[in-house]
């Protein structure tokens, strides 16, 4: 159950800034992923493993911990330079395409009606020196299956793919950590009943939030359907829900730009 | 010293040193020129078009701009342009005669250009060629294959022959083509690839998996399952989607076909004669076949 956000000074982070000593490694357990990064003179030494279950809970961070403890079968990139970095810094992110979201139960919003949903899609961790904006390592979380989202086979946008209960209510919500929440509202304005069997959630163009208990929030969209098989107009709010409460910024949105474009895209979008 | 330098300037007051000066001055110029309103074209539209169309726009800028340079230079040496003109008007058709194939080669390039049936940069296969483009130019266009390999191709022959563009759209379909054998369960071999599909996350989820089961074949029940995926990295993994497919077939206990003949003999056929070719061995005293079943 959702706890009733309280604002806090500082929010349970698992992300952030990490001080890291010389000859030593951090680790973090962060649902379906884990990561170390180790810090070896003038050389970093950044390891990552992918779990294959999507719904791993776990979350943990241990500083120091063994440089022995990095698996054989991780993936490992050695990053050079001639600074002195200290500290490392972990930051979630949303994915780098957009998510289509696909309910596992058929879902159909009355003429003259709306609903909201709650939309849970998996996050990237982007891994920087403490002072420099480009990340050294960007990896999903847990990485989503691809699909096709558009028109026909020739014109429309490889996405993510995400099942989604379509919960009506956050209360219901199983938080994960390797998981940001999109609250999305749908309008139906038509005549006729709209068959919702997939939402593009353009995630890369939606910033993220913390809310007081450390859950990850995305800006909210509502989706305006005026006719049967018309267009589809989003507007996306610039702070995370009202259910969220108080929150801070995590991280902005990966790509700038305004929404108004993707009006043509959105056409079948919705049934 | 004196006499040398008035000759100098003796030579360069005459009015067709001057005049050379000023060609050469004008040649030079307009080489640079040409240079540099390409390379400056290049910055301002080098972001939003494709190597392709910035290929074109420095050509076709270099050339105009060399042209009139050219134009200009023989002017300023005293070649009169008109007769130039009708000299390389006669220049031309005696040249189309000669070179038939290059002038077909140069009009079916602006064709290719015109039509644009690929880019630079892009999978192509034209005939028992397949490669990557690397280059459209003038008379021809030239491939590198997967084992690289350069393949030159007359632009005349693309223009006649089927090209097939394998990277022009973003996803493409993969069709995995399996023999089972007849005892197997067709049910359990759909689930089993449609589970395959599913965990891995470059299977397209949407074109769904289509499995279809095409013919009763000699030797197998031939069934084809067609997976989608991004174009991009396709050849990769379609070689790690078969993998995966044949491990899900092997975990599902479906067993993979190969062609074989039963033979059946007739009721009214005579028992098949059988020749021992090795010759007789005494069981008892040889313990190499001692184990050996007893001949019937």
């Amino acid at each position: 159950m959702l706890e009733p956000p309280t604002p806090v000074a500082a929010p349970p982070h698992w992300w952030g800034h990490v001080e890291v000593a010389d000859e030593t490694t951090a680790h973090w357990h962060v649902g379906s992923l884990r990561l170390w990064a180790s810090r070896l003179g003038g050389r970093w030494r950044i390891s990552s493993l992918q779990d294959d279950d999507p719904l791993v809970a776990t979350l943990t961070l241990a500083v120091p911990c063994p440089i022995g403890e990095v698996p054989a079968v991780a993936t490992t990139q050695v990053f050079a330079t001639s600074r002195v970095y200290t500290a490392i810094n972990l930051r979630p992110c949303l994915a780098t395409r957009p998510v289509v979201a696909r309910p596992l139960d058929s879902l159909v919003v009355q003429p003259d009606d709306e609903t909201t949903l709650f939309v849970s899609s998996s996050l990237w961790l982007q891994m920087s020196w403490s002072d420099v904006a480009t990340p050294l390592v960007d990896l999903p979380i847990f990485r989503p299956s691809d699909t096709w989202f558009g028109p026909s086979r020739a014109e429309g946008e490889l996405c993510y793919v995400t099942r989604t209960r379509a919960l009506a209510s956050a209360d219901d919500l199983t938080w994960l950590p390797g998981r940001a929440v999109t609250r999305v509202q749908i309008r139906n304005r038509s005549r006729v009943g709209l068959a919702v069997e997939r939402i593009k959630l353009p995630v890369t163009r939606l910033a993220l939030h913390a809310d007081a208990a450390g859950r990850l929030w995305t800006d909210p969209l509502t989706y305006i359907v005026s006719g049967a098989g018309a267009d589809a107009d989003v507007e996306r709010s610039a702070t995370a829900p009202a259910e969220a409460g108080p929150c801070t910024l995590v991280s902005p949105p990966r790509a700038e730009g305004h929404l108004m474009n993707w009006k043509r895209t959105l056409s079948a979008l919705l049934g | 010293m004196d006499r040398i330098w008035l000759e100098l300037i003796a030579i360069a007051s005459h009015p067709r040193a001057a005049a050379a000066l000023r060609a050469m001055l004008i040649f030079v110029v307009g080489l640079g020129l040409a240079r540099f309103v390409a390379a400056a074209l290049l910055r301002a539209f080098g972001r939003h078009t494709s190597p392709q169309q910035q290929m074109m726009v420095r050509r076709l800028s270099s050339y105009t701009i060399i042209t009139l340079t050219l134009l200009a230079t023989m002017r300023e040496l005293g070649f009169d342009l008109s007769v130039l003109m009708g000299a390389a008007g006669i220049l031309t058709v005696a040249i189309g005669f000669a070179s038939q194939a290059s002038a077909s080669n140069i009009i079916s390039g602006l064709f290719l250009i015109g039509e644009r049936p690929f880019e630079l940069g892009d999978l192509v296969q034209v005939g028992a060629s397949e490669g990557e483009v690397i280059s459209i130019d003038l008379l021809s266009v030239k491939l590198r294959t997967h084992d690289n390999r350069m393949v030159r191709i007359p632009n005349e022959t693309l223009l006649k022959t089927d090209i097939v563009n394998l990277s022009r759209l973003p996803i493409r379909r993969f069709d995995l083509k399996v023999g089972v054998a007849y005892s197997s369960d067709l049910a359990t071999m759909k689930a089993a690839l449609l589970a395959a599909a599913e965990q891995d996350p470059r299977a397209l989820d949407e074109p769904a998996p289509w499995f279809v089961f095409e013919d009763f074949g000699d030797s197998a029940l031939e069934c084809r399952f067609s997976v989608w995926s991004a174009t991009t990295g396709f050849f990769e993994w379609r070689s790690s989607f078969r993998l995966k497919a044949l491990a899900a077939l092997r975990a599902a206990n479906i067993e993979v076909a190969f062609p074989h003949r039963t033979l059946v003999l007739g009721g009214q056929s005579s028992p098949l004669a059988v020749t021992v070719v090795a010759p007789a061995v005494d069981v008892a005293t040889d313990d190499r076949v001692a184990e050996a079943p007893a001949a019937p």
